[in-house]
């Protein structure tokens, strides 16, 4: 409840010129490591999540004077940062002109070309399985795995029913336990 | 605490293997880069905003500075930046020598000479022509044509109808193997049948000159058909046949029938009217049957 408090006192203060980019900068601080690791766990690399976060909160600039408060602020951008991600990952695909297949294995080589890789570890196979996945159901299960977003506020930030997101969130699970038991 | 709990019972319910595995991110973030995040993206924000800027007011008076610069004229020479009054307006591109000196003749030739030609005196002969024909129709009408019409109209209108026009047909039926099957009179009565039909269709018209009966035009054929005398009767009827004798290749409609056909035909025929037929015209070569 603080927080959503916290929120809308910043928006108030976004609204006024005087005040606007202090609260702005604020925002970013708040918001900044919670959206970059979603980003991150979608596009592997730092510096795409990177080019990807600043693009974010540029759209949040232009777009918050128009926020119209019917739905959390931070449900509002990880909507924003889900959605540059997906055009991202549609541009990598269109520039590289692969299938989603091959991007999928692309973004698994970006994964074993980190530098702190180790193939041993669990939380390593575990994102090489969540890039195995399609975008929908990644989206989903960092979501609910790592974010510990509720299907309610997902439902918001996907425009998706909570069913679907529940069977998408199952089907996923059991094709990472499966990734990783015959890998 | 609650949201977090339930996720982890409802992932171990899914999948115990995957619920037991660490929720760190084993990504590595380069030292410091939270920290400069909000500069950076406050940076952006700044020199997008700084890329193209407009002094206050600009659009307000816009459409004023450019109606009094319309109405003043084109640009003047004295608002351009002094930097012009430095270069000259001798363009910089160069031209073989000699190369207008060429071309300009030939040019000349080819204005002087139409691609197309006309042969002499065409114009003064064609329009002699159009004089002529200007005076002359090309259709005549004979002397005093125009002034008679009307009254040759209102004598044909005021004639009495004496008899409907018939369409002319063969009086023989002729048999598929060419052999003739009937001639003669048969026909000329069926031929009267017809005009009576037509005069009983023409009279039955709502405003032809009928007597009204309960809001029903009639026409009284049999009367009418009483008052022609057999003479005129038999007369109109020779003038019939020999239209109806005239060969089958001048013949505006023919009818070739088979045997099935005529048999067919006849077969409406009430046997007392054959045997009608028969006493009063039953001559041998009136009719030849199978």
């Amino acid at each position: 409840m603080g927080v959503t408090i916290q929120d809308t006192e910043l928006l108030l203060q976004f609204r006024d010129p005087a005040t606007r980019e202090k609260a702005f900068t604020a925002i970013i601080k708040k918001y900044q490591e919670k959206l970059y690791w979603h980003i991150r766990r979608m596009v592997v690399e730092h510096e795409d999540a990177n080019d990807v976060l600043q693009n974010v909160f540029i759209r949040v600039w232009n777009g918050l004077e128009n926020f119209r408060e019917d739905s959390q602020l931070y449900t509002w951008l990880y909507r924003i940062a889900t959605n540059e991600c997906l055009s991202f990952l549609e541009q990598q695909k269109r520039k590289s002109s692969v299938s989603l297949d091959e991007t999928e294995s692309g973004l698994s080589n970006k994964v074993i070309a980190d530098k702190y890789f180790d193939p041993n570890k669990l939380e390593w196979k575990l994102q090489l399985a969540i890039q195995q996945l399609p975008e929908k159901q990644r989206v989903v299960f960092t979501l609910r795995y790592y974010d510990e977003m509720p299907y309610e506020e997902m439902s918001r930030v996907l425009d998706t029913s909570e069913g679907a997101l529940k069977a998408s969130y199952h089907h996923a699970v059991k094709k990472i336990e499966d990734y990783i038991l015959n890998r | 605490m609650e949201e977090r709990n339930e996720i982890s019972v409802e992932l171990s319910a899914l999948s115990a293997l995957v619920g037991g595995i660490s929720r760190q991110t084993p990504y590595g973030v380069p030292v410091g880069y939270f920290g400069d995040l909000p500069a950076k993206v406050m940076s952006r924000i700044a020199s997008q905003s700084t890329t193209f800027q407009v002094p206050d007011g600009y659009f307000d008076g816009f459409a004023t500075q450019v109606l009094a610069r319309i109405k003043a004229g084109s640009v003047a020479e004295e608002e351009l930046p002094p930097v012009f009054s430095r270069i000259s307006r001798v363009m910089p591109y160069q031209v073989p020598e000699g190369y207008f000196e060429e071309l300009s003749p030939v040019l000349a030739v080819l204005r002087d000479k139409p691609v197309y030609t006309v042969p002499q005196g065409y114009f003064d002969e064609l329009s002699s022509v159009l004089t002529v024909a200007q005076d002359r129709s090309t259709y005549q009408v004979p002397d005093g044509y125009f002034a008679e019409l009307p009254k040759r109209i209102l004598e044909t209108v005021a004639a009495p109808v004496t008899a409907a026009k018939v369409i002319p047909m063969r009086h023989e039926l002729m048999r598929s193997d060419g052999g003739k099957v009937l001639k003669g009179h048969w026909w000329k009565y069926s031929s009267v049948a017809a005009i009576a039909a037509c005069l009983l269709l023409i009279f039955s018209w709502p405003q032809a000159d009928t007597k009204n009966t309960g809001g029903v035009m009639t026409l009284d054929v049999a009367q009418a058909l009483q008052k022609v005398s057999d003479r005129e009767m038999q007369a109109y009827l020779d003038d019939q046949h020999s239209i109806l004798a005239e060969p089958a290749n001048t013949s505006t409609a023919t009818l070739d029938m088979n045997e099935g056909e005529v048999k067919s035909l006849l077969g409406e025929v009430s046997d007392d009217d054959l045997q009608q037929y028969m006493e009063e015209h039953g001559k041998a070569d009136d009719l030849a049957t199978n």
